[in-house]
């Protein structure tokens, strides 16, 4: 047979680059395909307009001018979940986002593109809760532990700079009786600056004479992590780490990586072998600007298009079934809550009478709770802001509850002075939450996912448990008024578990049924890790498969 | 944008009862505080998101065809509180004919089921409120003209109202604003 790469990867997101970056530093030849869009390269100056070239594997395509351009900082062009260059959706903006069948109120919020979700992710990396780990998984936490170790020194991750919203918040968590944590193995509950994968600001940052340049070394603290992340000397050193700045750059340099956007990857392509049993040998794709379709083929296909996608592809490959293929479905169970303070509380406390959410890392400060979950702060520019805040919660039928008319404006004319959490549960993996095709509707790629998530009784009492905690804290930082925004279950922002290790794959995250089929996301991993965002623990795991499949099929 | 005035009616009315002109704000707080949605072409923002979120359906027509049907419903029950004549609005729209406050109550009301799928009116409904809050306080109404131009050529011409309002200054390049380290290092 003649391949097109000894390892074909699907989905450049979280983890595949990761994957992408440890292969091709092992000699090995890989294909990337992404669905979406590649932004920051030179072969797709029109990347929404222009179907542009077929692959890039250079890096000097890396065009940090270009990137500048296209990462507008507006949040609407950025943004909006149906037009937004970060959308789940085609890298052409006049086409509809592709559409994912939902059983209940909510919307998954994804991004497609080199870097997928990490495009707009807050850049937050905490190991998972060593208790949520050990005795639970099929492998123990010492096992992950020099993988987070490598990833925490490429991407790298350091604890997150404070501005004024995070000392209100760090004061609120000490007020209210916790103490400062400054490990990364976290067993007992404490306030820490985010472990995030931002690099640091200048040290001269605050002196008003400092030059910063046309393009500085570091965050600059202007709070557009989740707009997209342009600023640094090169593609390759902007500040916010997604994997289009870190890991793609690092897997081009090995100069054995291929990437192919706009390659939306239809089916897994299988054939039984008489020894081996079912194995992968390739993909079929559909291009998304020419709407055609093609076959590559593979030594080894790493899966790593989330997992909603992921569970999605096996469905519709129609690979041998197994229970628990797209089940356990497991999202944090998120809420937010925020406190409004006085300007003369503020003044007292920071020197100065607004804590600005616009300013700063989006998220850089948060209280860990193992056996509940955590809190973090955030801010954001205004559009996002008060969506998450006033117009996420509830569902259609207690609309009049939301915060809307004179109190919404109300509650955002207050925006400076305002202080907002996001609540993360450590929900349990039921099988009941899942991933499934949508028995009706389909798209250009097969039958849509259909996605039904109920949190449990206990998920629920965490949940409170939580936002009680988050209101203490903004509480014993001086906040005169406190708002719940009540999210209804079905907000997909991190997502996780749909093909879990130990079920779908074995340790090394090899599916039992198909032989040289091997997960890299967030689908396998076990489960939501006791809350912690689940970045760095994909591309920790990422990292071990890359050596697992090397020592199992490529020596 | 060109819309059905009935549509275009029934949305301007649903923006109108999410984010409306606030007087009294204005009172406390300053003119700025005056004006709302609608100042911005927000349900123009609105229309144009209805039509383009859900596959190849566009949704716009639809959803104010409910909205009235839920009007009515809401006036048939008695539960409408001072309500203008229906026939005597403009388009005839009872949804418009409504008071801000019945409007949001008789989104609750849309009715089942919506192509055949119960809980797809419930996503609409939610929607709602989402697209309406996110395209009023992000910088679309500062398109101005351009804001229907193609992607690449729209223009922030203005300061969207709703910055003003909240005082967000708009993007920055930086901000002197560090306040130092709580942890310089993590530990094993």
């Amino acid at each position: 047979m003649t391949y097109d790469a000894d390892v074909i990867i699907i989905g450049a997101g979280g983890g595949g680059p990761v994957v992408a970056k440890e292969l091709g530093e092992l000699g090995v030849k890989v294909l990337v395909l992404e669905a979406g869009p590649w932004y920051g390269n030179k072969k797709w100056p029109n990347a929404n307009n222009a179907s542009g070239a077929e692959s890039s594997s250079c890096i000097e395509d890396l065009d940090l001018g270009l990137l500048t351009k296209q990462f507008t900082d507006y949040e609407a062009d950025m943004n909006d979940l149906i037009s937004g260059k970060f959308r789940w959706g085609p890298a052409d903006r006049n086409r509809n986002p592709w559409f994912r069948s939902l059983a209940q109120t909510g919307f998954p919020w994804q991004c497609s593109g080199v870097g997928g979700t990490t495009l707009h992710y807050w850049g937050n990396s905490p190991r998972a809760y060593p208790l949520a780990v050990d005795n639970v998984w099929p492998i123990p936490y010492r096992e992950l532990i020099p993988y987070y170790q490598k990833v925490e020194a490429t991407l790298p991750v350091h604890p997150a700079p404070m501005t004024a919203k995070e000392e209100l918040f760090f004061y609120g968590a000490r007020k209210a009786g916790y103490p400062l944590l400054s490990t990364l193995n976290v067993t007992n509950p404490g306030y820490r600056p985010q472990p995030n994968a931002i690099l640091r600001p200048d040290p001269r940052i605050n002196d008003p004479d400092f030059p910063f340049g046309e393009k500085p070394a570091g965050c600059t603290l202007r709070g557009h992590c989740v707009n997209g992340c342009h600023i640094g000397p090169s593609v390759a050193k902007v500040a916010k780490r997604s994997t289009l700045v870190s890991y793609m750059p690092l897997a081009l340099e090995t100069g054995m990586v291929k990437v192919r956007p706009n390659t939306f990857v239809t089916k897994i392509l299988s054939e039984n072998h008489p020894q081996e049993g079912m194995q992968a040998i390739g993909v079929q794709f559909r291009n998304t600007w020419s709407g055609e379709f093609g076959e590559l083929k593979a030594k080894v296909v790493v899966m790593a298009a989330g997992a909603i996608e992921t569970p999605r592809l096996w469905l519709n490959s129609a690979l041998p079934p197994n229970p628990w293929v797209g089940k356990g479905l497991t999202n944090h169970y998120f809420d937010c809550v925020a406190g409004i303070f006085d300007e003369n509380v503020l003044m007292n406390l920071l020197g100065t009478p607004e804590a600005n959410p616009f300013v700063g890392q989006n998220s850089a400060a948060r209280l860990d709770y193992p056996g509940l979950g955590f809190v973090g702060n955030f801010g954001m520019s205004p559009g996002l802001f008060a969506s998450l805040l006033y117009a996420f919660g509830q569902d259609g039928h207690n609309f009049p509850h939301k915060s809307v008319g004179e109190q919404l404006k109300y509650l955002m004319s207050q925006y400076r002075r305002t202080l907002s959490t996001l609540i993360f549960v450590d929900d349990e993996v039921n099988p009941q939450n899942e991933i499934t095709l949508d028995p009706v509707f389909k798209d250009e790629h097969g039958p849509v996912p259909l996605i039904r998530y109920r949190p449990s009784k206990k998920d629920k009492e965490k949940r409170d448990q939580l936002a009680r905690i988050a209101a203490d804290i903004l509480r014993k930082a001086g906040a005169k008024e406190i708002i719940r925004a009540n999210w209804p279950p079905g907000i997909f922002i991190h997502s996780h578990n749909t093909m879990r290790m130990g079920y779908v794959t074995d340790t090394n995250c090899e599916a039992y049924q198909v032989k040289r089929l091997f997960i890299a996301d967030n689908s396998v991993l076990y489960n939501g890790l006791g809350g912690p965002n689940p970045t760095l623990t994909t591309q920790a795991l990422a990292t071990r498969t890359a050596e697992k499949l090397v020592e199992k099929y490529l020596k | 944008m060109y819309y059905n005035p009935k549509v275009k009616v029934t949305l301007e009315a649903l923006v109108d009862a999410i984010i409306p002109n606030t007087p009294r704000l204005a009172f406390e707080q300053g003119a700025i505080q005056a004006v709302g949605g609608l100042y911005s072409h927000i349900d123009e923002y609105l229309i144009w998101s209805l039509d383009h979120f859900y596959s190849n359906l566009a949704l716009a027509s639809p959803t104010a065809e409910l909205l009235d049907i839920a009007a009515r419903q809401l006036i048939e029950m008695g539960a409408a509180g001072k309500c203008l004549d229906p026939a005597a609005c403009p388009n005839g729209s009872s949804f418009a004919a409504l008071s801000q406050k019945d409007r949001l109550k008789a989104i609750t009301l849309l009715p089942f089921p919506y192509q055949n799928n119960p809980i797809f009116n419930q996503i609409i409904a939610d929607a709602l409120d989402r697209f309406t809050v996110f395209g009023y306080y992000s910088e679309w109404s500062g398109y101005g003209v351009t804001r229907f131009a193609p992607f690449e050529e729209r223009k922030l011409e203005d300061i969207p109202v709703s910055w003003k309002q909240v005082r967000y200054p708009g993007k920055a390049y930086r901000y002197h604003a560090l306040r130092g380290y709580l942890v310089d290092k993590f530990t094993e």
